[in-house]
């Protein structure tokens, strides 16, 4: 199989993946779109593996990168799961606790914490 | 208990210092050279020490008047013992080091040390305003003058090619360098003995605990300008043009003290202004450049040492008592002799004190000042223009001094017959004093700690004319006695009269200080209100632009910390890709 193939296939998946990143709000989307990058990147492994060293390490590697994915994509949905609880929503737009904030939006958080 | 620990240390070492004067008395004179560092190849500061008659005389004069000081501050001081004990302790042994140095920067050690304790004792009653600002100006004036010494240490020491005093006034010397070197010491010594023109911290100086101006003004700082030339005579003497310099500050400063204390209407501001005169004496015996000069300055720095510091210890007595030692309040307590009976030891040690400093044949000062007007006679004779300008200034001075010592004793202590008021001639002094009679039962002679330094400086007052033989020159002592009756006389029949005629120029002692306020202190303020000024303005100016530059700046940059991760994701790509790109374009 030429190589031309599989490497077509990684660079849509991976602006699939960029676009998924960069366009969508919903922070499970997001996560969705880096399994699709983590995964082009997993099939440039095998690709190059199988086109000219053929001794495996690239598919090691994959194993580890699949490995790596899955734990992250734990801590991901665990952080998820926490904004989801502490904010309602899952909008990464809406989440900007770390955000630069001007002096009256610091007034109207202290305003609303005094509030409840 | 710390108070307790520094009493007894204050007495011991004063008495320690009586001793080390017992013991050298009579002792060969000798140096003693104990270590010290080398700098460059000719010139060394080392710790060298000397014991010859002059340093023995200091150091008793040192010992018994600090010792009478610190055992009558037992009963005197009663707010921070500890600290002014100690610092009493060390300024009498920075007088000790500046009696005892051969060598001109260890000298100067104790010099400024000296200088230091006069500043923090003077100021003791910090709360006081008067005493601050007094303290603050000693401090200054000193100092100004210990520049003038500190370069004259140079000019001598350079010239000489040595620091040590017992070598100084031995080998070739530039005249011109040897005019320079002393003059710059001279205005060291001016500054510190409080001589004209620097002599206005002495009387501010007063608002200090009495203890304190006694030491000051009998053994330690003031005395310190007089044992210096003393000490450096062989150096002066070479110098004709300084001593000239020195005879004519003396001869004006002790008229003009002298006149200052004239119209003084508070007991410690005559004794300061008498001090000040009494030195002038002492530095005019000084610039004769005779050996009688010399023993007749040290014969009366002797003498002044007793009387003065009993006086000052007097004036203490009265302050703690009375609460005042202003002519105005003291009046209120003369009704039937009231303050004259209940505080008899002090009236009577008072009046020897007085007596001694006014000349009273018999009484120490009468043959410390006959001396120098015998030594200026001496050189008078000869035609020596200086020899007739001291012995003019010193008879005037006698007559004066007479005048305001028996015009204290008289105000003070006697109610005047032809004065129904107590307040008398003193009543615009003081309008808020309360002019009814006090209750003069309250007034107590003091504890016997206060009353035996008192008696025994009143024996040294009386006795320590003596010590040197009697040398009476019968004309001399004719003319002073007759100037010194003249003086006193017109001092008692103006009393008599109930008058105390006060020119205003003298009240306003010659309008020095406003005069040095707008010379000096105006110029000075003006000078740093630009220096302010231009801190604020100018350079501060730069640090705020830079500032503001700074909050600028970082306005434009907090818009791209959005808070939003897509936003900074967004960012990343597009440079990532940018520099694919780019490096694709250079690789290619």
């Amino acid at each position: 199989m030429p190589l031309i193939l599989p490497l077509l296939l990684a660079v849509v998946l991976f602006c699939i993946g960029v676009y998924g990143v960069l366009a969508r709000r919903n922070v499970i989307t997001l996560l969705m779109a880096f399994e699709l990058m983590l995964n082009a990147v997993n099939l440039n492994l095998v690709a190059f593996d199988a086109w000219r060293i053929n001794d495996a390490t690239g598919q090691t590697l994959a194993v580890f990168v699949i490995t790596l994915a899955a734990a992250e994509i734990g801590l991901g949905l665990a952080i998820v799961l926490l904004l989801f609880r502490g904010h309602g929503h899952v909008d990464a737009d809406a989440a900007r606790d770390l955000a630069e904030q001007d002096d009256a939006e610091r007034n109207e958080l202290v305003e609303q914490e005094k509030a409840t | 208990m710390i108070a307790t620990a520094w009493r007894v240390a204050g007495v011991g070492f004063s008495l320690l210092v009586v001793l080390a004067a017992a013991l050298l008395y009579g002792v060969d004179p000798q140096q003693t050279k104990a270590g010290g560092a080398m700098i460059g190849e000719d010139f060394w500061f080392s710790y060298e020490f000397r014991t010859d008659g002059l340093t023995v005389l200091m150091l008793a004069v040192v010992g018994v008047v600090s010792a009478c000081v610190q055992i009558y501050s037992i009963g005197y001081v009663r707010e921070r013992i500890a600290s002014y004990t100690a610092l009493v302790t060390l300024f009498t042994a920075a007088m000790v080091t500046v009696v005892i140095s051969d060598n001109l920067f260890v000298l100067l050690i104790g010099w400024e040390v000296m200088g230091a304790c006069s500043y923090l004792l003077i100021g003791h009653y910090w709360e006081r305003r008067d005493a601050r600002a007094g303290a603050m100006k000693a401090f200054l004036m000193t100092r100004l003058g210990d520049v003038g010494f500190l370069f004259g240490i140079f000019v001598l020491g350079v010239g000489y090619h040595t620091f040590r005093i017992s070598e100084l006034g031995s080998g070739p010397i530039e005249p011109r360098t040897l005019t320079i070197g002393t003059i710059l010491l001279l205005v060291g010594v001016i500054g510190k003995s409080a001589q004209v023109p620097l002599q206005t911290w002495l009387p501010d100086a007063m608002p200090g605990p009495s203890p304190v101006s006694a030491l000051i003004h009998a053994a330690t700082m003031v005395a310190a300008g007089v044992f210096l030339i003393a000490r450096l005579y062989n150096v002066f003497v070479e110098a004709r043009t300084t001593l000239t310099v020195l005879a004519v500050v003396a001869c004006v400063t002790m008229l003009f003290a002298a006149s200052c204390a004239m119209a003084a209407v508070e007991v410690k501001r005559v004794l300061a202004w008498s001090t000040v005169s009494q030195l002038a004496i002492m530095f005019a015996a000084l610039s004769l450049g005779t050996h009688d000069g010399r023993r007749a300055a040290l014969f009366q720095l002797l003498t002044h040492a007793a009387f003065k510091g009993l006086l000052f210890l007097c004036a203490g007595v009265l302050l703690h008592q009375v609460g005042s030692a202003a002519f105005v309040v003291l009046r209120r307590y003369t009704r039937r002799g009231a303050s004259r009976k209940q505080l008899r030891v002090t009236f009577v040690t008072m009046t020897i004190g007085l007596a001694a400093l006014a000349g009273v044949p018999g009484f120490s000062g009468f043959f410390s000042k006959d001396a120098v007007v015998a030594a200026a006679w001496e050189q008078a004779k000869d035609g020596s223009t200086v020899g007739w300008i001291v012995l003019v200034s010193v008879c005037l001075t006698a007559a004066m001094t007479a005048f305001y010592c028996v015009r204290m004793w008289l105000w003070v202590f006697f109610r005047t017959p032809a004065l129904a008021g107590a307040v008398g001639a003193f009543e615009g002094d003081d309008p808020m004093a309360d002019l009814d009679e006090p209750d003069a039962n309250k007034l107590r002679d003091g504890s016997w700690l206060m009353l035996a330094p008192m008696v025994l400086l009143a024996i040294g007052a009386i006795g320590l004319g003596y010590v040197d033989g009697v040398h009476l020159n019968l004309p001399i002592a004719l003319v002073t006695t007759v100037l010194a009756v003249l003086g006193g006389f017109a001092a008692y029949s103006l009393w008599q009269r109930g008058a105390d005629p006060r020119p205003v120029v003298l009240e306003r002692e010659y309008g020095v200080d406003p005069a040095y306020q707008r010379l000096f202190v105006v110029p000075v303020e003006w000078l740093a209100k630009l220096a302010v000024g231009n801190d604020r303005d100018v350079i501060g100016g730069y640090v705020r632009a830079a500032g503001r530059a700074g909050v600028l700046a970082s306005q434009g940059f907090r818009k791209l910390q959005t808070g939003n991760v897509q936003t900074y994701l967004t960012a990343a790509v597009i440079g990532a890709v940018a520099l694919a790109i780019l490096a694709g374009v250079i690789g290619s």
